[in-house]
């Protein structure tokens, strides 16, 4: 992470990293605010073709007057900034509805995904990545490793795909397309976990190996602890600090593999949402949906190292001593 | 009769003819203490963790016979490790900041060892926790503390707790007090002297310092890259060192010894 | 060290080569013209002529799947080496001695990785007009955070090792420190990286023209296959079985080799974006 981990000097410590996420968040928010100078063409003519109005020279003079094109950047940046700040992202350019309803109504399908891709990750990264760190070197080890790299290597479209032709349409266990409750999320889910779980659960392997090498493993079989106790109380629990920072920093994978994912299977979510934006050229739904997910991302990864600064205090010390 | 005796023990790493330690034997009374004095890098550490069956891999223990407390070990075997473990024999580690769980509080360390081992109910083993952190000199607040917000001395301490919590047969002691104060040095090996004398352990006491030896043990073996150069009682070797690596060692410390 | 080093990646370099020049070598193997259409062999089983069949505009799908390897290939060895050098060039400026310049690089740094890869690439290359060069320059303004979060810690770790210190005390001229003594270290780090990376390059090529905003027809390109075979998935499903298995075997060889690599280097698990 580039998040320098310092020791928290008091009120100094806490108004840096509030300076510094100033600094990031405002960075974010210049990138997604110049998508619109990186379209080629006039923005306004963009609008007119979205409502699909010929452009004529005063139709386009009035788009400009009323969105404010003729300021110049800065200017239009902060003004955009200020009311992203009050939740207003501005109007889509195709429908002219609010920007941040029409994220929010789409939220919910992306989220859910989301949060059930995380759950399979968790659960199939842990066991694979300990029973591979446990058993390093046997047969089932190699198999997992193997699994991993195929994993990794089949893209999510193309699993996606292949799922569907065999559940879907061969055997007919889940819907083709769309969403028709919960079980719907099925494929999609595992199609968008099975790799980032192999990352996750060969991290955790890796972790799960240098742990068994450390003396307090060592000192804790020499206590006479059962190999169970061992595991859970002093391997398992070690290893997997690496990997927690991972599941926060896999929310980005997880937007941005939303994208195919809900496109292969037709899932009404934000990931769709953004394809059929950028397809069309309706620039402020994309700037909104880019700010949304950044924003996220990096208040998510926050909260995250927050919550392992208050729960592991000695993540501190330790990063402290690597300074 | 013996707690501990060892024929000929060995390390050996698996498609390598020299062996890191060979022909080590020896044996400690019940109650009694033995030395194992020799330079850093000549398998000491290895000897001790051989002794607790938990050599790091791809290193093996070879080993002529060894009993604990008068019962033949099947050192080759696994799983019969498990029963000498922590009651039979148990270990300090040199760096008692390596040793503990970094992310378990010292409480639920001893009392995991407690409830673990002896069986003792969660409850009691929390009470019994207190007791043993006070009689090392710690204070109850101390069950809270993570290890590295303890000092390198009172991390020492926390071991010798949970050796007393375990009361095993075999107690071994590697380097206690490399890198502590001089005064707090003084204070751990009173510590390890009153656990022996109170419950009657064998001490297997590890270092490269001859005075902590000379302070703590009833016999010593001399190690010399892997070998054991040397053994017989302390008054013995010291006294009358037969092997020239063993006058080398004294001699340098009366070297040091007139000059500070 | 040298020496070892040398050996030990030149297998796996040299393979991983040789299939980067067979895949792109992929059309002079080609059985037929990938062009070509013929209506009157539209969606044909496989066949001595077609041996993977042929699409719905009747062009040789096995021919195609040669071509496109080519295309894929070429754009995700280009986006891997330029986000690569931008990125370590990145954090190089964020291991330097200005403080300025640490604190600038680290700043852009942080802020282009927070938007998730994928999305960062689709706007971009979608927003600039679906094309081989726009999907380039899409993945590389993605992708070069990747690098520059990867390099800077391993720059800074090289800085510190102490006979760096002894020639930054001896004055040797940046330019030179950074040549002689800091890249030699990060160099097995990057060519690992640039395996793995360019595994998941492929998949974000692939992905993108899936998505429709990669090559456009009648450019071949394992994507834009896929989805167009996607259709016609129930009744003819050997359309997507040459691209699909194209990808997959493309982004397990370099990962195979990436991770071989890696295990010979005792370095960790890398994180993908």
């Amino acid at each position: 992470m580039t998040i320098t981990l310092s020791l928290p000097a008091g009120l100094g410590f806490v108004v840096r990293r509030l300076f510094r996420l100033a600094a990031v968040l405002s960075g974010i928010a210049l990138i997604a605010f110049s998508l619109l100078d990186l379209a080629p063409g006039d923005p306004a003519e963009l609008v007119l073709l979205a409502r699909t109005e010929s452009p004529t020279p005063e139709k386009i003079q009035a788009v400009r007057k009323d969105l404010g094109l003729d300021a110049p950047f800065f200017s239009r940046f902060t003004t955009w900034a200020v009311s992203a700040l009050k939740g207003d992202l501005g109007r889509s350019f195709r429908t002219g509805d609010a920007v941040a309803r029409e994220i929010s109504a789409r939220l919910p399908v992306t989220l859910t995904l989301a949060a059930l891709t995380m759950s399979f990750v968790m659960v199939i990264a842990t066991v694979t990545g300990l029973v591979s760190g446990l058993m390093h070197g046997g047969a089932l080890d190699r198999g997992i490793r193997a699994w991993a790299v195929l994993s990794i290597s089949v893209p999510d479209f193309v699993l996606g795909i292949i799922l569907i032709f065999l559940f879907s349409l061969k055997i007919e266990l889940f819907p083709v397309v769309g969403l028709s409750g919960l079980h719907s999320y099925a494929l999609p889910v595992f199609t968008l976990g099975l790799s980032i779980a192999a990352v996750h659960g060969q991290v955790f392997r890796a972790g799960v190996m240098e742990v068994l090498n450390t003396d307090y493993v060592r000192f804790a079989y020499a206590k006479g602890l059962g190999p169970w106790a061992v595991i859970r109380r002093h391997v398992a629990k070690n290893a997997l600090l690496p990997v927690v920072i991972l599941w926060g920093m896999s929310l980005g994978h997880l937007l941005g593999g939303a994208v195919i994912v809900e496109n292969v299977f037709s899932l009404p979510g934000v990931g769709t949402l953004l394809v059929e934006s950028v397809l069309q050229r309706d620039i402020p739904m994309v700037q909104g949906i880019v700010l949304f997910t950044a924003l996220s991302f990096v208040i998510v990864n926050r909260l995250v190292d927050a919550i392992m600064r208050f729960f592991v205090p000695s993540l501190i010390s330790r990063s402290g001593e690597e300074r | 009769m013996n707690s501990i005796a060892v024929e000929s023990l060995a390390i050996e790493t698996p498609g390598s003819d020299t062996r890191i330690v060979e022909g080590l034997s020896f044996a400690i009374p019940q109650g009694g203490s033995l030395g194992l004095v020799g330079e850093s890098g000549t398998g000491k550490t290895l000897t001790a963790l051989s002794l607790c069956g938990l050599l790091p891999e791809p290193l093996r223990l070879v080993c002529g016979g060894m009993s604990v407390n008068g019962k033949e070990l099947e050192w080759d075997n696994r799983l019969s490790w498990r029963d000498v473990r922590g009651r039979g024999i148990f270990m300090i580690f040199q760096s008692a900041s390596l040793a503990l769980d970094p992310t378990m509080r010292i409480g639920a360390q001893i009392a995991e060892t407690l409830h673990e081992t002896k069986g003792l109910k969660r409850k009691t083993a929390r009470t019994r926790t207190t007791r043993l952190l006070e009689k090392v000199g710690l204070g109850p607040e101390t069950e809270r503390c993570l290890p590295f917000q303890l000092s390198g001395g009172m991390r020492q301490r926390v071991q010798i707790a949970i050796a007393m919590a375990l009361e095993p047969s075999v107690l071994i002691a590697d380097e206690p007090t490399t890198g502590l104060d001089p005064l707090i040095q003084i204070q751990i090996l009173g510590l390890l002297d009153n656990l022996r004398r109170s419950f009657g352990i064998s001490l297997l006491i590890i270092s490269h310092d001859l005075r902590v030896i000379a302070r703590m043990a009833d016999s010593v073996c001399v190690m010399h890259k892997g070998r054991m150069v040397e053994s017989g009682t302390v008054e013995e070797v010291f006294r009358t060192p037969r092997s020239p690596y063993t006058k080398l060692l004294i001699e340098s410390v009366l070297k040091q010894e007139g000059i500070g | 060290m040298k020496g070892g080093w040398a050996s030990i990646s030149a297998r796996h370099l040299l393979f991983a080569l040789a299939f980067l020049i067979l895949v792109l070598a992929g059309p002079l193997l080609a059985p037929n013209d990938p062009f070509e259409m013929n209506l009157d062999n539209r969606i044909q089983s496989p066949s001595l002529r077609f041996p993977m069949g042929t699409d719905s505009l009747g062009r040789c799908v096995l021919s195609r799947t040669l071509y496109g390897g080519a295309v894929s290939m070429g754009l995700a060895l280009a986006a891997t080496l330029s986000s690569a050098a931008l990125g370590m060039g990145l954090g190089l400026c964020s291991s330097a001695a200005g403080a300025i310049t640490r604190a600038v690089a680290m700043w852009v740094i942080e802020v282009m990785l927070a938007f998730p890869f994928l999305i960062l690439a689709v706007v971009i290359a979608g927003l600039l007009g679906p094309s081989g060069v726009n999907t380039w320059l899409g993945l590389t303004a993605a992708g070069f955070a990747w690098w520059a979060r990867f390099s800077s810690s391993l720059f800074i770790k090289a800085g510190e090792s102490d006979f760096v210190k002894a020639a930054r005390a001896m004055g040797i001229p940046a330019l030179r420190l950074t040549g002689r003594y800091l890249l030699p270290q990060v160099m097995p780090h990057a060519a690992v990286a640039l395996l793995l990376q360019m595994a998941a390059m492929v998949t974000a090529v692939s992905g993108l023209s899936y998505l429709g905003f990669g090559a456009q027809p009648p450019t071949p390109e394992w994507g834009t296959m896929l989805k167009d075979g996607q259709i016609y998935m129930i009744d003819y499903p050997w359309l997507m079985i040459g691209p699909g298995l194209a990808i997959t075997v493309c982004v397990a060889a370099f990962t195979a080799v990436g991770e071989a690599l890696r295990r010979r280097f005792a370095l960790k698990p890398l994180n993908r974006w």
